[in-house]
C-alpha cells in the first residue's frame, strides 16, 4: 500500500501565506492610512489577532478529530445546528468569492482595460478558477506552492527597489494621531486573513497535524510581514495625505518605478500580472471552501459537481453592485460579519469540545 | 436489457459533446479584443503645453462637452499637443540628424476649452486615431496658468490612468506653447528632449528629483509644499532651468534664481552636488568652489508657542577655478579662508530663499513634516489645515549654520 | 521458383474456398509421422517463401529433417553446429530409441551430439510454428511426435553510433540499437549489479515483440514496478512496432500535450535514470527506450549536465530555462504589448516602431502568427529534406524569407528578430516531445495575447500550470521538484548542485534506499575549500560522519 501523499509543515506555510494575500493588497495601505494616519504599520501587525483566535480552535479540533469543521462541527453540536453553520459559511464564501471577484473586475476595468465588458474579465477568471477546483486537496495546495514564489518575490523586488524613496519622516509618529478610527481599521486589517479558514481542509493531509498551529501561525505572519512591508513602503514614499487620495495606492507605488534609466517604466501594468495571481490564489482558496462546504452541505463528494453548479451563481452575484463605491461598502458589511462568523464558530465548538471532555471526565 | 442501458449512454454522451461544442463556440462569440489597437493607430501624446488663451482663441472651442448657452465654466485652457507621427521616426540610427526628421516627425495641435477634459476632447475632435496620453511625458504651464491654480488640472491628471507618475511638469516663464515648437538638435523627438532637460539636472545635481507624482506627494501633506522646475527660452532653440517655482495654497507663489536652486537642493541636503559659487576672498581673489556632497539636519524646537528651526548644513566640494592665478593658494591656513568666505557667502543666500518662501508662505523646506513628527502635540492643537501651517510658517524664527569642507584643488597645484 | 502468375492463380481458387479467418488459431499436436508434420508446417507457412526443409538420415536409419526460415537463421552455424555433428552421430546401442522415455532420439541427440546453447521441445504445431518464426532451427524425427527447436536467430544489426537525436558535448558515443540483446548489453556493463532485475515478455498480438522491463531493486519502489507491470499486462494490441505505442498505452493523461514518459537512445542517460529509481523499458526493434516515471524538469536536463562541474551546470541549465521561456512567451509578449500596453516601451523606441509597423496591413497577432506558422511549416520541412539541402535552407529561410517578407511589407523587421528568436529558443529543449509541446502551446497564448493583451497571457499562463500541476505519471506528481518537498529536489532544477554534495536520491520516487553518498562527504569538500592549505588533512568522509554511515531507508 502506498503511503498516502502528504503535506509537509513547510508548505502548509507557504499555502496560508499565498491565500492571505489577494484582493485587498491593492487599497489596502489606503485603509490603513485613513484610519490611523501614519500609525499605519502597526494597524496592520494588529491585524493578526484575528486570525491567531481563529486558527487556535481551528487547530486544535481539527488535530483532535482528524477532519474538516464541516465534519465535527456536527459532532459537536449537533446535526441541524451544524448544517445551519455550514449553510452560513458557505453563504459568506459564496459572497466573498463574487465580491473579490468584482472588485478585480473593477481594477481592471479602470487600469488596464478600457472597452472590454466587465463581465468578461469576471467569467474568464471565474472559468478558470471553478476549473481549478476540481480536484483534490493535495493539488489544491501544489497549485498555490507554485505560484506563491511568483506573486510573493516581486512584490519584494518591487518594494525593494523603491527602499531608497522611502522617507522615515512619513512614518512617523509611529503611533499615528487618529486613535478612534482604530476600530474600523482592526476590521480592515483583520480581513484578508479570513480565507486562513482554509486550514481545516487542509490539517487532515498533514504529516505532522501537531504542527498545525505552528505552520498555519508561521503562514499568517508570513502573510503579515509582506502586508507590512508594502504599507511601509507606499506610507513611507507617499505620505499619509496623498496615500488617502489614492484609490489603489499599491498600484501607484509601481508605477513610479522605472528600472535602466527610463527603458522600463510603467510597471504597473507588470503589477497588474502580479497581483492577478495574488488574487487567483486567495480566490481560489475561498472557491474551493465554497464547493467544500456546498458538498458537504448536499452530501456530495464530487467537487467537480459543485464547483460547476456554483458558477453561474457567482457571476450574477458579482454582478449586482451598481457602482465601485456600492461594492466597497458591501466588501464592509460582509467582512464585519465574516469576522464574527469565523472567529465566533470555531471558538463556539472549541467551547463546546472543551467542556464536553471536562464533563466527560467529571462523569468519570 | 443491456441494449437499451447502451442506448441511454450513447444519447447522454451525443447530448454533452453537443453541449460542449456549443459553449465552446459561444466563447468564439464573445471574444472581441476590445482593447487591442495596434501601436501605429493610437495618436501618443508626447508633451502638452497649457496656456491661458488670448482673447481670439477664447473663443475658438467648439460645443463638445457642453452647450455654449449653459456654458459651465469661464475660466479656459489652451492646449498645445506635440502628437507623435507613427512613420517618420526611423529605427535605428540614421546619417543625418537633418531638421526634416525632426519636424515631420511632431505633429503640433492648438485647441481651446474650458478644462482640461475638455480641450483634450476638442483634440480628439480633430486628429483621426484615438489620442493615448500613455507616453506623455512633459507638460509645461505657463506662469499665468500657475498663478491662476493647479488643482483642476491636477484633478484630471490623477484620475486618468493612462498618465504617469513619472512625467515632469514644467512652469515656464512665458508662453508655454513656445516651448512646444522649439526644435532641438539634438533630439529627434522635441518632447525627449525636454524630458532628458529635466532628468539629466537631476542626475548632475542641478535639480531635485521632482516628477509630478512627487509634487503631488509633496504638496498633500499639510507640513510641506510643492515646487516645480521654472524653465525659459533662450535664444532660438535653448531651454533653460531658471529656477524653482513654489506654491502655496495650491497656486504658484513665487520663483527664485538659479543659484536659488543651489541653495534650496544645500538646505535641503540633496546629495549630488552641482552647484559651483563664486566668492572673493581677500588675499587670494576670486575662487570658484564647486559643491560635491550636501548634507543636512533641520533641528526644530517650541519656543513661545512657536516652532523654530535651525538648519545644520554640511558640504564638501573643491575648487575650480581660480582667477588670480598668479596667487597660490597652497596652505592649509588659506583654504580656510575660502571656506569661512564662501561659509558667509552661502548663508547669505540660504537666509536669503527662506525669507523669500516665508513671505509668500510656501514651506519648499518641509519643515512643518519635522514639527509635525517632533512635536505631536503642538500639532495637533495649532494645525488643523494645510493652510493654517503655511501662515504659521511665514514668521517662524529660521536659523542657518553651514560649513563647507573643500577636498580638492583639482589637478593644478 | 513458381511465376507470379501462378500464384495468383492459385490464391484466386484458394479465395473461393471461403475459410473463416482466425488469428493465431491452434493447430492441433504433431503426429510423429514425419512427412505428415512437415507437409502440415508447410501448408501453413508457405513453400515458396524462406521456409527451408532439410531432410537427413540420422545414423543412418532414422530419418528426419531439419526445419528453418533462411533470412533469420545463421546458416553458417546450422551447417558447422548442427547438420555436421547430426550427420557424424552413432547410435551406440542395440534397440532403436522409444518415444516419450527419458533416454529418446532427441534427448540423446540433443545430450550427445549438437553443439547449442539453447533449445526447446514441444509437440504443439502452433508452437513450432511460433518458434519457426522467431528464428529457431527445428529438428524433427520420424516416430518421434516432439520437435526439437535451437534458437540459432540471426538477425543483420547496425553498428553502435552517437544517437542522432541526442547529442552532447560530454558523454559517450553510444546509443541504443535495434536489437534487445545488444541494448540490454549495454546497461549491464554501466551498472553491473546483480541488483539490476530485468524482466522480458512479449506484447503484440501478431508481432509478439519481446518487451523488457529494467529496474534496480534496491532502489526502486516497488509500488512503480508493480505499476508498471500492470499496465503492461493491460495491453491487448497487434502489433507494436514501436515503444511510442507502448507509451500512448500506459501513460496516465493520454489528453494532455506534455508528455508523460521520457525516451532516450543513450544508455548512459539510463543507467543514470535506473539509479535515480526509475523503470526503463525497452523494445526489440526501436531503439528508444521509454522511463517511467517523468517529471517536468526531466525533459530539460541532458547528461552533460552532470558531466560537467556544477557551475556551468547550473548556468547552463539556466539558460536553458530562459530559452524555454523565451520560446514560449516572447511572441505573445510582442503582441500584447504592441496592441494593448506599449506605454512598457521607451517612448522614443515606441514612436520607432509605430514607424515600422505603418506599413503593415495586418494588426500585430496576424502578422505574428503568420510568421509563426510560416516558420513551423519551414520546420517540418526541413526535416524531411537530406541533410544537405536541409541544413542550408533552415538558416537561409529564416533569414531570407523573412527579409523578403519585410521588403514587400507584409512583416515589420521586429516582427522577424521576434519570430527568429523564438525559433532558436525552442531548440534548447532537450527532449523532442517536449519541445513540441512547448511549440504548440505557443499559439493559443499568441490568440490570447491577441484577445486580452498581457491578461489574456497570465490567464493562458495559469491554465497551462495548472494543468501541470494536475498531471501524475504513476502516481508521481508532475511538478515535483517546484513544491518544496525537500532540499535534493530544489537544488535539482534551477541550479545543479554539486554533486558531492547530493546526499540523497530525490525522494519523490520513493526510493527504498536513497543514500548516495556518506553523510559527511558534503562537509569534506566545504572543509577542504574553505580552510587554509595544510590544514585540512581530514579527507575521510567518516570523520565527519556523526551517524556512522548508514543508509536512508
Amino acid at each position: 500500500m502506498r503511503r498516502k501523499p502528504t503535506l509537509s509543515m513547510f508548505q502548509i506555510v507557504i499555502v496560508i501565506a499565498s491565500t492571505s494575500f489577494g484582493v485587498a493588497v491593492l487599497s489596502f495601505p489606503r485603509f490603513m492610512a485613513e484610519s490611523a494616519d501614519t500609525g499605519a504599520p502597526l494597524l496592520t501587525i494588529s491585524g493578526i489577532i484575528g486570525p491567531i483566535l481563529m486558527l487556535i480552535p481551528l487547530t486544535l479540533l481539527g488535530r483532535r478529530f482528524g477532519s474538516s469543521i464541516f465534519d465535527y462541527g456536527e459532532k459537536l453540536c449537533g446535526k441541524w445546528l451544524a448544517r445551519l453553520f455550514n449553510s452560513l459559511l458557505f453563504i459568506y464564501f459564496t459572497l466573498s468569492i463574487s465580491l473579490g471577484f468584482r472588485q478585480f473586475g473593477d481594477v481592471l476595468t479602470a487600469v488596464v482595460f478600457r472597452k472590454t465588458p466587465i463581465e468578461i474579465c469576471i467569467v474568464l477568471i471565474l472559468l478558470i478558477t471553478a476549473v481549478a477546483c476540481r480536484r483534490n486537496e493535495l493539488k489544491f495546495s501544489y497549485i498555490h506552492l507554485f505560484y506563491f514564489p511568483f506573486s510573493f518575490l516581486p512584490f519584494l523586488l518591487i518594494i525593494f527597489i523603491l527602499l531608497p524613496r522611502i522617507s522615515t519622516l512619513n512614518l512617523q509618529p509611529v503611533l499615528g494621531m487618529n486613535a478612534e478610527h482604530w476600530g474600523g481599521g482592526m476590521i480592515k486589517a483583520t480581513a484578508p486573513y479570513l480565507t486562513t479558514f482554509i486550514i481545516t481542509i487542509l490539517i487532515p493531509i498533514m504529516s505532522k497535524p501537531s504542527k498545525a498551529m505552528k505552520s498555519g501561525l508561521y503562514g499568517v505572519m508570513l502573510s503579515c510581514f509582506i502586508y507590512l512591508v508594502m504599507v511601509i513602503a507606499v506610507l513611507g514614499v507617499y505620505g499619509t495625505e496623498e496615500t488617502k487620495k489614492l484609490l489603489y495606492p499599491t498600484l501607484e507605488l509601481s508605477r513610479s518605478l522605472s528600472l535602466g534609466g527610463g527603458v522600463l517604466e510603467r510597471f504597473d501594468v507588470i503589477f497588474i500580472v502580479i497581483w492577478f495571481l495574488a488574487v487567483f490564489t486567495t480566490q481560489y482558496s475561498n472557491y474551493y471552501l465554497a464547493t467544500y462546504a456546498l458538498g458537504k452541505i448536499i452530501s456530495v463528494s464530487d467537487l467537480r459537481l459543485t464547483s460547476s453548479f456554483l458558477l453561474p451563481y457567482l457571476l450574477i452575484i458579482a454582478m449586482l453592485p451598481s457602482h465601485v463605491l456600492v461594492t466597497r461598502i458591501l466588501m464592509n458589511r460582509l467582512e464585519f460579519i465574516g469576522i464574527i462568523l469565523l472567529v465566533g464558530y470555531p471558538l463556539l465548538l472549541l467551547a463546546i469540545s472543551l467542556i464536553g471532555k471536562k464533563g466527560a471526565a467529571a462523569h468519570e | 436489457m443491456n441494449d437499451s442501458l447502451f442506448n441511454a449512454n450513447r444519447w447522454r454522451r451525443m447530448a454533452r459533446f453537443l453541449l460542449a461544442l456549443f459553449a465552446c463556440a459561444n466563447t468564439l462569440l464573445i471574444t472581441g479584443c476590445w482593447d487591442s489597437l495596434e501601436i501605429e493607430n493610437r495618436a501618443l501624446i508626447l508633451g502638452l503645453a497649457i496656456d491661458e488663451p488670448s482673447p481670439e482663441e477664447s473663443g475658438t472651442e467648439e460645443e463638445i462637452t457642453y452647450e455654449r448657452h449653459n456654458k459651465p465654466k469661464k475660466d479656459q485652457y489652451l492646449i498645445t499637443a506635440q502628437v507623435a507621427v507613427p512613420g517618420r521616426v526611423p529605427l535605428g540610427p540614421s546619417n543625418s540628424g537633418s531638421s526634416d526628421v525632426t519636424k515631420n516627425s511632431i505633429w503640433v495641435v492648438k485647441v481651446a476649452g474650458i478644462s482640461l477634459d475638455d480641450a483634450l476632447n476638442n483634440l480628439q475632435q480633430q486628429i483621426a486615431d484615438p489620442k493615448y496620453l500613455i507616453h506623455l511625458r512633459v507638460i509645461v504651464i505657463s506662469e499665468a496658468i500657475a498663478k491662476r491654480g493647479l488643482s483642476d488640472l491636477n484633478d484630471y491628471l490623477r484620475r486618468n490612468a493612462e498618465v504617469r507618475r513619472r512625467t515632469w511638469m514644467l512652469v515656464s516663464e512665458g508662453k508655454a506653447a513656445d516651448v512646444m515648437s522649439i526644435a532641438p538638435p539634438l533630439e529627434r523627438i522635441p518632447t525627449l528632449y525636454l524630458l532628458n532637460l529635466a532628468e539629466r539636472a537631476v542626475s548632475y545635481g542641478k535639480f531635485p528629483l521632482d516628477y509630478l507624482g512627487i509634487f503631488w506627494s509633496t504638496d498633500s501633506k499639510w507640513g510641506e509644499n510643492g515646487y516645480l522646475p521654472y524653465i525659459t527660452i533662450k535664444g532660438d532653440n535653448n531651454v533653460m532651468i531658471k529656477g524653482i517655482a513654489y506654491f502655496s495654497n495650491g497656486v504658484m507663489a513665487g520663483k527664485t534664481n538659479p543659484i536659488g536652486i543651489g541653495a534650496f537642493m544645500a538646505a535641503k541636503g540633496l546629495s549630488i552636488g552641482g552647484y559651483s559659487v563664486m566668492t572673493e576672498v581677500p588675499g587670494i581673489g576670486h575662487v570658484m568652489v564647486q559643491t560635491r556632497e550636501r548634507s543636512s539636519h533641520i533641528i526644530t524646537r517650541i519656543e513661545n508657542d512657536k516652532p523654530a528651526a535651525k538648519f545644520e548644513i554640511r558640504l564638501e566640494g573643491s575648487i575650480t577655478e581660480h582667477l588670480e592665478e598668479h596667487i597660490d593658494i597652497h596652505s592649509p591656513r588659506q583654504i580656510t579662508l575660502i571656506q569661512d568666505n564662501f561659509n558667509r557667502l552661502a548663508k547669505g543666500i540660504v537666509l536669503e530663499l527662506i525669507r523669500d518662501t516665508q513671505k509668500h508662505h510656501s514651506d519648499i523646506f518641509g519643515i512643518g513634516e519635522i514639527v509635525r513628527v517632533r512635536h505631536p502635540s503642538y500639532w495637533q492643537e495649532q494645525v488643523h489645515s494645510k493652510q493654517d501651517w503655511e501662515n504659521i510658517y511665514s514668521d517662524i524664527p529660521i536659523e542657518i549654520d553651514l560649513e563647507m569642507r573643500i577636498r580638492q584643488n583639482g589637478l593644478k597645484n | 521458383m513458381p511465376t507470379w502468375s501462378k500464384k495468383y492463380r492459385t490464391l484466386k481458387e484458394d479465395a473461393s474456398m471461403k475459410r473463416p479467418f482466425q488469428a493465431s488459431p491452434e493447430y492441433g499436436e504433431a503426429t510423429g509421422n514425419l512427412e505428415e508434420t512437415i507437409e502440415r508446417i508447410e501448408e501453413i507457412i508457405g513453400v515458396d517463401g524462406d521456409l527451408v526443409v532439410r531432410r537427413l538420415m540420422i545414423d543412418q536409419r532414422f530419418p528426419a529433417a531439419l526445419l528453418f526460415l533462411s533470412s533469420i537463421t545463421d546458416q553458417s552455424r546450422i551447417q558447422e553446429d548442427v547438420l555436421k555433428p547430426l550427420m557424424l552421430w552413432k547410435y551406440q546401442d542395440e534397440e532403436p530409441p522409444k518415444d516419450g522415455e527419458d533416454s529418446d532420439l532427441l534427448d540423446r541427440l540433443w545430450k550427445e551430439s549438437i553443439y547449442v546453447s539453447q533449445g526447446k521441445r514441444s509437440s504443439d504445431i502452433s508452437e513450432m510454428l511460433q518458434l519457426l518464426a522467431f528464428g529457431n532451427v527445428l529438428l524433427i524425427a520420424d516416430q518421434i511426435r516432439d520437435g526439437l527447436a535451437f534458437n540459432l536467430r540471426q538477425i543483420e544489426r547496425r553498428g553502435i553510433e552517437q544517437p542522432q537525436t541526442e547529442q552532447v558535448i560530454r558523454g559517450a558515443r553510444e546509443g541504443f540499437i535495434e536489437q534487445l540483446e545488444t541494448n540490454l548489453s549495454l546497461i549491464r556493463y554501466r551498472l553491473q549489479t546483480p541488483d539490476l532485475k530485468i524482466e522480458t515478455a512479449q506484447i503484440g498480438e501478431r508481432t509478439k515483440t519481446p518487451v523488457a522491463v529494467c529496474f534496480v531493486e534496491g532502489i526502486c519502489d516497488p509500488e512503480i514496478i508493480k505499476d508498471v507491470t500492470k499496465r503492461l499486462a493491460r495491453i491487448d494490441f497487434d502489433g507494436i512496432i514501436d515503444p511510442g505505442y507502448i507509451e500512448q498505452f500506459i501513460e496516465d493523461h493520454p489528453l494532455s500535450p506534455f508528455p508523460q514518459i521520457q525516451n532516450t537512445e543513450r544508455p548512459d542517460k539510463t543507467v543514470s535514470a535506473l539509479l535515480a529509481g526509475r523503470v526503463v523499458i525497452l523494445t526489440e526493434g526501436s531503439s528508444f527506450a521509454l522511463i517511467v516515471p517523468a517529471t517536468f524538469d526531466q525533459f530539460f536536463q541532458t547528461i552533460d549536465d552532470y558531466s560537467e562541474r556544477f557551475f556551468i551546470g547550473t548556468l547552463i541549465r539556466q539558460i536553458r530555462i530562459i530559452a524555454l521561456l523565451f520560446s514560449l512567451f516572447f511572441p505573445a509578449l510582442y503582441v500584447a504589448v504592441i496592441s494593448f500596453n506599449p506605454e512598457l516601451l521607451p517612448t522614443a523606441f515606441a514612436v520607432a516602431i509605430s514607424g515600422g509597423r505603418a506599413g503593415v496591413p495586418f494588426p500585430a497577432v496576424l502578422e505574428v502568427l503568420l510568421m509563426e506558422v510560416a516558420m513551423e511549416i519551414l520546420r517540418e520541412a526541413t526535416i524531411r529534406l537530406p541533410q544537405m539541402i536541409g541544413g542550408a535552407l533552415s538558416i537561409v529561410g529564416v533569414l531570407v524569407v523573412g527579409q523578403a517578407a519585410v521588403s514587400a511589407g507584409l512583416a515589420s523587421p521586429i516582427t522577424v528578430v521576434i519570430v527568429a528568436l523564438t525559433t532558436i529558443g525552442s531548440f534548447a529543449t532537450p527532449a523532442y516531445d517536449m519541445a513540441i509541446a512547448l511549440r504548440m502551446l505557443r499559439f493559443p497564448l499568441i490568440i490570447l495575447a491577441g484577445l486580452f493583451g498581457l491578461f489574456g497571457i497570465i490567464l493562458g499562463t495559469i491554465v497551462i500550470i495548472n494543468h501541470l500541476l494536475a498531471l501524475e505519471s504513476f502516481g508521481i506528481p508532475y511538478m515535483s521538484s517546484w513544491l518544496y518537498g525537500s532540499r535534493e529536489k530544489l537544488t535539482d532544477t534551477l541550479f545543479r548542485a554539486p554533486i558531492w554534495s547530493m546526499k540523497r536520491r530525490p525522494d519523490h520516487l520513493h526510493p527504498v534506499d536513497s543514500t548516495r553518498l556518506p553523510d559527511g562527504t558534503a562537509s569534506t569538500y566545504f572543509d577542504r575549500i574553505f580552510s587554509i592549505e595544510e590544514d585540512s588533512d581530514e579527507t575521510e568522509a567518516h570523520a565527519f560522519d556523526v551517524s556512522d554511515r548508514h543508509r536512508h531507508r
